[in-house]
């Protein structure tokens, strides 16, 4: 982990917090994981320990951390628990948009709530018409006097149910084109909300995905980044904290997972595996190896990123666009894979029944939905259109 | 400013009422404008016109709006563009 930057490091090392947290995530997972609910003791470590305020400027009162800080953070949390660890990097994504978008009133309003009180913000993207296309929207929000009134059906809103506010995409107007989208900050006290639940998913299970209804209206300073103005949020904040911060998680996770099988081998817990035997010493270079190419790959895209964002240049060119989409690919494939190997290599006992010390199976689960976790599918294809606007192949790390 | 082509083409891969003229200094990502229309018009264009786009021409600038688009297309291909 870097440096700490943070205030309250002037007394305890954010490393030093952010391993206290993930002791406490890693003791209530596979409860947080059988119940299929938000993971309540895990969270509330979580907004007690101040990291909801990681990203918070510290003129806000906030940590003042960087996505380096998050990245790091969020690969030893999800060695904890990767539910809870993702809901922190959403809420983490949202609070970056907001500093770097947000109006000045309702910064000034709404980081120092997050940097105290823990007041946690969930993200509104996915809506029945447009369903996962991110860019588009079809909800509108329609102009008042000082404000904007919406209803906004959301039919996957993870943590939605504890959320105190939401980033919600809509619409800019009733007569607008579908890909005329605005960002809007809704806090819970300003809307009416109806939950439907009934997430009980495979895995990611203390996610808890829940539908939400809203209706209610919201004044015209909670507009986030202009009218209009989501798409260049997503290229130049939005994805690139979500395809860093997902993949952060998965690999913090599948570490985890490969860390515990060795510490089993070698204490000779693993019934059938013989570390002197030539299969399993392949068998572990290949998993070591798929961790490594994406931790290194994390760590090229983490570099050219943020170094683009600190000198205030754009991240809208087609070979930045190439690197964050191929990293989010790349993770969510490599890590289910080295999980899918390590079951293989621990076996029945140790890699597939719950209760066993590596909780393998619940990780398989889990990182089964990486792939699906805005779906790979639909970052290939634009990968792939963007590969033709770049024929010099300008890898990352040129 | 640029020939019927050129307008069919760019017309293609936007939002646009088939009424209103397409607007030159226009965001065309206003319009709808996404990264695989782009390379439609970028492949298109190229064909249509017998010319390929340089790499330092592949930027979001040139496909900015309609106007920048031509005008990158008039530097590389000065007497095969028609203008009206």
């Amino acid at each position: 982990m870097s440096t700490p930057t943070a205030t309250q490091s002037a007394v305890r090392p954010l490393p030093d917090v952010v391993a206290e947290v993930a002791a406490v995530l890693r003791e209530h997972a596979a409860e947080a994981d059988r119940s299929g609910s938000f993971p309540i003791v895990s969270f509330g470590a979580v907004r007690r320990s101040g990291l909801l305020g990681l990203l918070v400027p510290t003129e806000y009162g906030g940590l003042g951390g960087s996505t380096r800080d998050l990245v790091d953070a969020a690969q030893m949390l999800a060695g904890g628990c990767l539910s809870t660890t993702l809901a922190f990097v959403m809420h983490a994504q949202q609070v970056d948009t907001l500093v770097r978008y947000g109006s000045p009133a309702l910064k000034a309003r709404l980081l120092p709530r997050v940097a105290a009180d823990g007041h946690y913000l969930a993200s509104v993207t996915a809506e029945p018409a447009t369903g996962g296309n991110l860019l588009a929207a079809d909800e509108p929000l329609e102009a008042q006097a000082d404000g904007f009134a919406l209803t906004r059906m959301a039919p996957v809103v993870t943590g939605g149910r504890h959320a105190d506010g939401f980033l919600v995409k809509m619409r800019t107007a009733p007569d607008a084109p579908a890909h005329d989208v605005t960002l809007v900050y809704v806090d819970r006290s300003q809307v009416a909300v109806e939950e439907s639940a009934g997430w009980d998913a495979l895995g990611m299970r203390a996610t808890e995905n829940v539908a939400l209804s809203l209706r209610g209206r919201v004044p015209t300073d909670q507009v986030v980044g202009g009218l209009g103005g989501f798409r260049k949020i997503v290229v130049e904040a939005f994805a690139p904290a979500a395809h860093l911060g997902w993949s952060a998680c998965w690999l913090g996770a599948a570490r985890a997972g490969f860390s515990g099988v060795l510490r089993e081998i070698r204490a000779g817990r693993v019934r059938g595996v013989d570390h002197r035997s030539d299969l399993t010493n392949q068998r572990l270079a290949t998993i070591r190896g798929r961790l490594e190419v994406v931790s290194a790959y994390l760590h090229c895209v983490l570099t050219e990123v943020t170094g683009r964002q600190e000198r205030g240049e754009t991240l809208e060119l087609p070979a930045v666009q190439i690197h964050l989409n191929t990293l989010k690919v790349l993770a969510a494939r490599e890590t289910y894979a080295a999980v899918d190997e390590l079951v293989a290599l621990a076996g029945l006992r140790l890699g597939y029944l719950k209760g066993s010390p590596v909780p393998l199976e619940r990780l398989l689960r889990d990182l089964r939905a990486a792939s699906l976790t805005y779906d790979d599918a639909l970052l290939l294809v634009s990968t792939g259109s963007l590969t033709l606007l770049d024929p010099a192949v300008t890898t990352v790390g040129d | 400013m640029w020939d019927d082509e050129f307008e069919r083409l760019v017309r293609a891969q936007v939002t646009l009422p088939p009424e209103e003229p397409l607007p030159p200094d226009a965001e065309l990502v206003d319009l709808g404008l996404d990264s695989m229309r782009t390379v439609t018009i970028l492949v298109e264009v190229e064909q249509a016109y017998g010319v390929t786009f340089t790499d330092d021409l592949l930027m979001p600038a040139t496909f900015a709006t309609a106007r920048t688009l031509w005008t990158a297309l008039i530097g590389l291909a000065p007497t095969r563009v028609g203008q009206r």
